[in-house]
């Protein structure tokens, strides 16, 4: 069953001589329970797209579906509530508060969906410790590295057990190693909770987790390829040719 | 919980809040003092045949809630961006749009309440230094009290809820328009917008700018003393009111890309050190800002103005002072008498100068049988009066001015404008006293002139060896004393000195006759205090008007050092040294303070100018008004620097901060 589809999506910035079609048509469906890879060189429109789906951002025209819902009709409380219910977001530039510690910036999601005070104690030590950035939760976002900000803003998209996550380069600035246990983690919620994930990365490692990979290219879907039976180690390769393919120099090639 | 959070929120926000308390408290204060008078039952009772005062009243409430709204309105926006990435955050979470709404709505609501609540205090210890001046201005023999009453204070409610209905259904309907993204980003959207390229505005900025010559030259034409007294001038004024305001609006969003565009048209001027930096700055501030930009400019030009008025009437009253006695006293009688006025005042005064002169009659009488004088009827009193220039000479010493020199055959007129104005088309020039010495005209002055020197009107100073044979009209003793005069004095001479004050008529009664005598002290207490006190309470308003403008530019500059904080530490991070960077922010600094200024002292030296047309023939010459000017000019800018350099001080701080 898809549970997200998207139908010549449109997104336009700007007027006239000044136009960026930063998203020119794109469609393409997501099944339930599917981990899929959004790659591309940058300016490609792979924020763009994320940000249209998540309905952080308004597109020009087209149409997605999640669930049964258009979400381009339905009211604003409405999506809301959708939003609370089902999405994570992990955002490229982490959007963390500064006016809050790291705890409180992850907890946030809970407070909002009014668990009770203990439960949210709980789940918070419990995600951290799975992101290991136990030790720096009571650190406000200025006080705490790179990476660290990241973990933070994954952990807040994640705690929730979201049935969409939508992930705008989520290893972006971590190291193998937290970038392996994050990997793992949304791994996890896509294996037991049935999440299904967008993620966009640059990053072949990361995107050879997913089960199938989109390639954006100026706006539009250039190419897609999928898992299936192959290895990991087969798939990494498959889509390191594909750059390649696509000619952009998309770094992190391992 | 999440409500907690939020407030926990704010409370680490608190130094941007406290601006946005104090302000709206500070404005408030204001209102509600305002309120207290214009309500207040003395008041009432007393301005009854003044309808002026109410008008008066009703214009500077309608002034100040114009201004407070801008202000409140602005510091609400700019708390609404600092909190829209918190709010756009609980967006993405699910948190619908109408709770963020009411979330912030009730907030700046508590806020208001608590500016609200201190206010009335603070606005009651205000009316009473306000009710002050009114006793002042109204010569109350006796002070008032402002008594609170409930109509001030629903007064000041309605006003609250008003000006806040207003704000939050503006906040409102921003929340809701915004997206997600918009919310999270405005800070960086609001640059977005300054990219944006408009031609039209060249053309906004050529209109404005011909509206505004258009009105200043109508407000020239019309403030002549001839047009003054025309019931129209009200007409013209407020007409003159409407075009300058629509043209500062128009120059101040226009100037910043009229500027760009010669900057970017002239590859000379364009690569010429910083120009470039500068220009694009300019521009990009006045896009973003041209709205508020107007109307900083609008209040800044209104405190100038205020201060330019209060100048004019400091300088009208110290030119009557001066012109009425310029010697502490000054004393007409005979000769032989003024000894006795002299020991009076040395039983209580120290004396320090003291000079006797005579004034000599000229029968020919040439200046006063003009036309101008057509009604002087007192044939045993037609004379023109001399004094010999030695005397006068002495007298300008005294008073610390220039002397002057003359050839045998010249002679000097001394007077004031007005009556220089008269003569203008009688062109006298030579004239032959009555002993028959021919002598002609060295010069016109206005700057030797007081009225006592010898009669109201003016004097002629000649060289001393042609008074002979000249009839001695009255001896003048004037006296400076070390201590500051008093009335008492003026009693005391008068009292002591019966003789030469009472006058039998040809009937046989006895008048008192006092003029013959003349006490600084007393004068200054006679004075109409008016001006004074009109010239003090404009200056009041000049205050609050460039606080305000001050705490805006401030908040603005201070939201800016937040933003720039990541790309100041981008440029030390790649090696630009703090000292250029602190040059940096100076520059732009200046830029933000120096943009709403410029067109306002331009259009308030033109105001000036033409109000001078009227000013001048009571003031002491025709270019002192220039001093007031660049005095009110000075005080303002001296203001608005210690605004500059604290905001400069607190923005250097707030980029070290992180
Ligand atoms: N708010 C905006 N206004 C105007 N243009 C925009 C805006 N946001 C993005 N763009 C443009 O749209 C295009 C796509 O941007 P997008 O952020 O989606 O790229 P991306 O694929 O996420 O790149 P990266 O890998 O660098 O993050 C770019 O050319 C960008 O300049
Ligand atoms: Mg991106």
């Amino acid at each position: 069953m898809q549970v997200l589809k998207i139908e010549n999506l449109k997104k336009y910035y700007g007027v006239n001589a000044n136009i960026t079609k930063a998203v020119n048509g794109i469609s393409f469906g997501v099944s339930e329970g599917e981990f899929v890879a959004i790659m591309g060189a940058s300016g490609s429109g792979k924020t763009t797209l994320l940000n249209c789906i998540s309905t952080i951002d308004i597109p020009t025209s087209g149409f997605i579906t999640i669930g049964d819902k258009e979400i381009t009709k339905i009211k604003e409380d409405e999506l809301a509530d959708f939003r609370k219910d089902n999405l994570g977001f992990i955002f490229q530039d982490f959007n963390l508060l500064d006016t809050m510690t790291i705890e409180e910036n992850i907890a946030l999601t809970l407070i909002i969906n009014k668990e009770d005070i203990i439960n949210i104690d709980k789940k918070v030590e419990e995600i951290a410790a799975k992101l290991g950035i136990s030790d720096i939760l009571k650190k406000f976002p200025y006080e705490v590295s790179g990476g660290q900000k990241q973990r933070c803003a994954c952990a807040r998209a994640l705690i929730n057990n979201p049935k969409v996550i939508l992930a705008d380069e989520p290893t972006g600035a971590l190291d193998s190693k937290s970038s392996r246990m994050l990997l793992e983690t949304m791994n996890q919620m896509n294996k037991e909770l049935q999440a299904t994930i967008l993620m966009v990365t640059h990053d072949s490692f990361s995107a050879s987790f997913c089960e199938r990979v989109l390639f954006l290219k100026d706006g539009k879907i250039f190419n897609e390829i999928m898992k299936g039976e192959k290895t990991r180690k087969e798939f990494f390769d498959e889509i390191i040719d594909m750059l390649t393919l696509l000619g952009g120099d998309l770094g992190n090639v391992r | 919980m999440l409500g907690k959070l939020a407030i926990r929120n704010v409370k680490r926000s608190a130094k941007d809040y406290i601006i946005y308390l104090i302000t709206i408290i500070i404005c408030f204060s204001l209102i509600f003092a305002l309120n207290l008078i214009s309500t207040s039952d003395v008041v009432m009772q007393l301005s009854k045949g003044l309808d002026m005062f109410q008008y008066i009243m009703y214009f500077i409430n309608a002034i100040v809630l114009g201004v407070i709204c801008f202000l409140i309105n602005y510091t609400t926006k700019f708390i609404f961006e600092k909190r829209s990435k918190e709010f756009g955050m609980y967006s993405l979470l699910g948190i619908k749009k109408r709770k963020i709404n009411k979330m912030f709505l009730l907030e700046s609501m508590l806020l208001g309440f608590i500016a609200f609540i201190v206010s009335m205090p603070i606005g009651f210890a205000v009316s009473q230094f306000l009710s002050l001046f009114i006793v002042k201005i109204l010569e109350l023999p006796q002070a008032i009290f402002i008594a609170l009453n409930l109509k001030s204070v629903i007064l000041l409610a309605v006003y609250f809820s008003l000006i806040y209905l207003l704000v939050l259904w503006r906040a409102g309907r921003r929340i809701k328009k915004s997206s997600i993204n918009d919310l999270l980003n405005l800070e960086k959207q609001n640059e977005m917008k300054l990219t944006k390229s408009t031609k039209h505005r060249t053309v906004l900025f050529l209109i404005s700018m011909a509206v505004g010559i258009a009105a200043l030259v109508w407000w020239n034409v019309k403030f002549k003393p001839s047009t003054i007294e025309d019931a129209s001038i009200f007409t013209v004024i407020l007409g003159c009111f409407v075009l300058l305001i629509i043209s500062i609006y128009g120059i101040m969003i226009s100037v910043g890309d009229f500027i760009l565009s010669i900057v970017l048209n002239n590859k000379k001027i364009k690569y010429n050190k910083d120009n470039l930096f500068i220009a694009r700055t300019f521009s990009a501030k006045a896009k973003t800002m041209g709205f508020v930009f107007g109307t900083l400019s609008m209040i800044i030009t209104l405190a100038i103005f205020f201060l330019n008025i209060s100048g004019l009437n400091k300088g009208l009253y110290d030119y009557q002072i001066d012109s009425n006695s310029p010697f502490d006293i000054a004393v007409t009688d005979e000769r032989e008498h003024l000894k006795d006025y002299l020991e009076v005042i040395q039983e209580d005064y120290t004396i320090k100068d003291d000079f006797i002169y005579e004034v000599y009659k000229d029968k020919t009488a040439t200046f006063l049988n003009t036309a101008p004088f057509a009604d002087y009827k007192d044939e045993e009193n037609k004379f023109d009066p001399v004094v010999k220039l030695s005397d006068y000479n002495i007298l300008m010493e005294l008073r610390g001015k220039d002397t002057v020199s003359l050839k045998k055959d010249e002679y000097i007129i001394v007077s004031d404008l007005r009556f220089k104005d008269d003569m203008k088309n009688y062109n006298i020039n030579n004239i032959t006293l009555s002993n028959g010495t021919k002598l002609k005209q060295k010069d016109f002055i206005t700057t030797g002139y007081w009225a006592r020197l010898s009669n109201e009107y003016y004097t002629l100073i000649v060289p001393d060896e042609v008074v002979y044979n000249l009839e001695i009209n009255e001896s003048h003793l004037v006296v400076n004393t070390l201590e500051k005069t008093n009335v008492e004095l003026k009693e005391k001479i008068k009292t002591k000195l019966p003789q030469y004050f009472v006058v039998v008529n040809e009937e046989g009664e006895e008048t008192t006759e006092y003029y013959n005598t003349v006490v600084k002290g007393e004068l200054i207490e006679s004075t109409n205090t008016m001006t004074m006190i009109l010239s003090t309470i404009c200056i009041y308003m000049a205050f609050i008007f460039i606080a305000s403008v001050g705490t805006i530019i401030a908040i603005q500059s201070l939201s800016d050092s937040s933003k720039y904080k990541y790309r100041y530490k981008v440029l030390s991070n790649l090696g630009v040294k703090d000292d250029a960077i602190y040059k940096i922010i100076r520059k732009q600094l200046l830029i933000l303070f120096g943009i709403p200024i410029i067109y306002p002292i331009i259009i308030n030296f033109c105001l000036i100018t033409s109000i001078n047309n009227i000013y001048k023939i009571i003031l002491a010459n025709n270019t002192v008004y220039l001093s007031y000017f660049i005095g009110s000019v000075g005080q303002f800018l001296l203001i608005y620097a210690v605004y500059y350099i604290a905001t400069y001080f607190s923005f250097k701080r707030n980029i070290k901060e992180v």
